[in-house]
């Protein structure tokens, strides 16, 4: 069994081109994510039984399905419906959704873990729900937060991978590429898997950092 | 063709891969746990070796994606002697991908256990086997289930990816009537997608009613 990295520097251009999408596709997806994510966290602490509701659904749809079966009616419905977008846009909307969902929770969580405290601190002052949630809660949550949204970013990139059946020219598709192209599955989907772990140990290394960061100021 | 006679025409074809989904889901689930106990007491470990080696385990099948791993069971192996079927590569893999998971949330249920349990029950005389039994395991099992219960969502949701090297599971069967019949593709997948959720959404549940009722002890 031999390994050739002759075949690795021959498509060194593809899997460097794979592994800015990869992390290209992630980011921006995890972008749209947070926006869903906000508004679903705030929708998820409302007091308004339809909003919550409506919420809950969402996030118990999306927490129940596979993300495969999500893309695939995505993938394949739109077009049906006479919508036909990119691989890059489709699979964004797939993860934005996806993800979207998770965030929701985090989100809702960090919310939550701020003090009841401040909120009746706030309105005892005379503060209306939008400044109180602008000036008080949002920049306290915000910093809670980033520590499980870096090890969702992480989920993120994993679930990226899938993205390889919609032709989207990530990691994975890249290695498919090597596989199919030079017989060599082994360099293909073994140089995919270490860029993966680069990706994805050094976002584990920050996320750390971040949580001792975050935790340093409790002492 | 309305929804519902495309959901007739489907429906069978759809239950035949649910059932693949939830025989590939048990099975992997029960070697994923043994995987994961096994890894979680290794990760403990006094012995450097055993728990660099589990740690190596955890951190490479945890930062790498399923797919990655699943394609290199299927394809890679065979150039070094191991020629698995697609449904055996499948489940291995999600035996070993969760057990990595699992290697770590049995790892923190053991950790979350104060030593002074440990002390007292052998200050009493008890075995290390009496110990784990009457004393470790049951509070490690309040702590561990709801994780657990999330995992194996996880694990079902994953037998989906499987449909990708041949499985015929629940989304390949999906995808293959879409294809040949050439349905409404909407309404086959969000079919796909319901019968996950009548499988998930209850374990979902449960998971919470579990975390409540353990919460009040």
């Amino acid at each position: 069994m031999e390994f050739s990295f002759y075949t690795i520097r021959q498509y060194l251009p593809l899997f460097m081109e794979a592994f800015f999408n990869t992390l290209y596709v992630a980011t921006v997806s995890l972008f749209f994510a947070l926006i869903v994510g906000i508004i679903g966290g705030l929708c998820k602490v409302s007091k308004n039984k339809i909003i919550f509701t409506f919420a809950s659904l969402y996030v118990n749809l999306i927490r129940s399905t596979p993300l495969l079966a999500q893309l695939y009616l995505i993938f394949f419905g739109l077009p049906y419906l006479g919508i036909c977008f990119s691989p890059f846009l489709t699979g964004v909307i797939a993860l934005t959704f996806n993800n979207g969902a998770y965030v929701t929770e985090i989100v809702r969580a960090g919310i939550q873990a701020i003090p009841k405290g401040q909120v009746e601190a706030s309105l005892s002052l005379g503060m209306n729900y939008f400044s109180m949630m602008r000036r008080i809660i949002f920049p306290q949550a915000f910093v809670i937060i980033i520590p499980p949204l870096t090890s969702q970013l992480v989920r993120l990139i994993k679930a990226s991978s899938l993205l390889s059946i919609i032709a989207y020219t990530e990691l994975t598709r890249a290695g498919d590429t090597v596989a199919a192209d030079s017989f060599a599955p082994t360099e293909g989907y073994l140089t995919s898997a270490f860029f993966y772990l680069i990706i994805t140990y050094s976002l584990i290394k920050l996320s750390k950092y971040f949580e001792k960061k975050l935790n340093s100021h409790k002492k | 063709m309305n929804i519902f006679e495309i959901s007739e025409q489907a429906i069978p074809f759809l239950i035949r891969g649910l059932g693949v989904t939830v025989y590939i889901s048990l099975i992997s689930a029960i070697f994923a746990i043994i995987i994961g106990i096994i890894g979680g007491i290794c990760k403990i470990s006094k012995i450097f070796l055993i728990r660099w080696i589990t740690i190596i385990y955890v951190d490479v099948f945890r930062g790498t994606p399923f797919l990655i791993q699943l394609y290199i069971a299927y394809y890679v192996l065979p150039s070094f002697g191991i020629r698995l079927n697609a449904l055996t590569a499948a489940v291995g893999m999600l035996a070993i991908y969760n057990g990595a998971y699992i290697t770590e949330i049995v790892r923190s249920g053991i950790e979350a256990i104060p030593k002074e349990q440990f002390e007292a029950s052998f200050s009493l005389g008890m075995t290390p086997y009496q110990t784990f039994k009457l004393i470790i395991f049951p509070q490690v099992m309040r702590i561990v289930i709801p994780p657990l219960v999330g995992r194996l969502i996880l694990l079902i949701k994953g037998t989906s990816v499987a449909s990708l090297i041949g499985v015929f599971d629940l989304v390949k069967i999906g995808r293959e009537l879409a294809i040949a019949l050439r349905h409404n593709p909407i309404v086959i997948y969000s079919l796909v997608s319901l019968f996950y959720f009548i499988i998930c959404y209850p374990l979902y549940t449960l998971s919470i009613k579990i975390e409540k009722k353990l919460r009040l002890h």
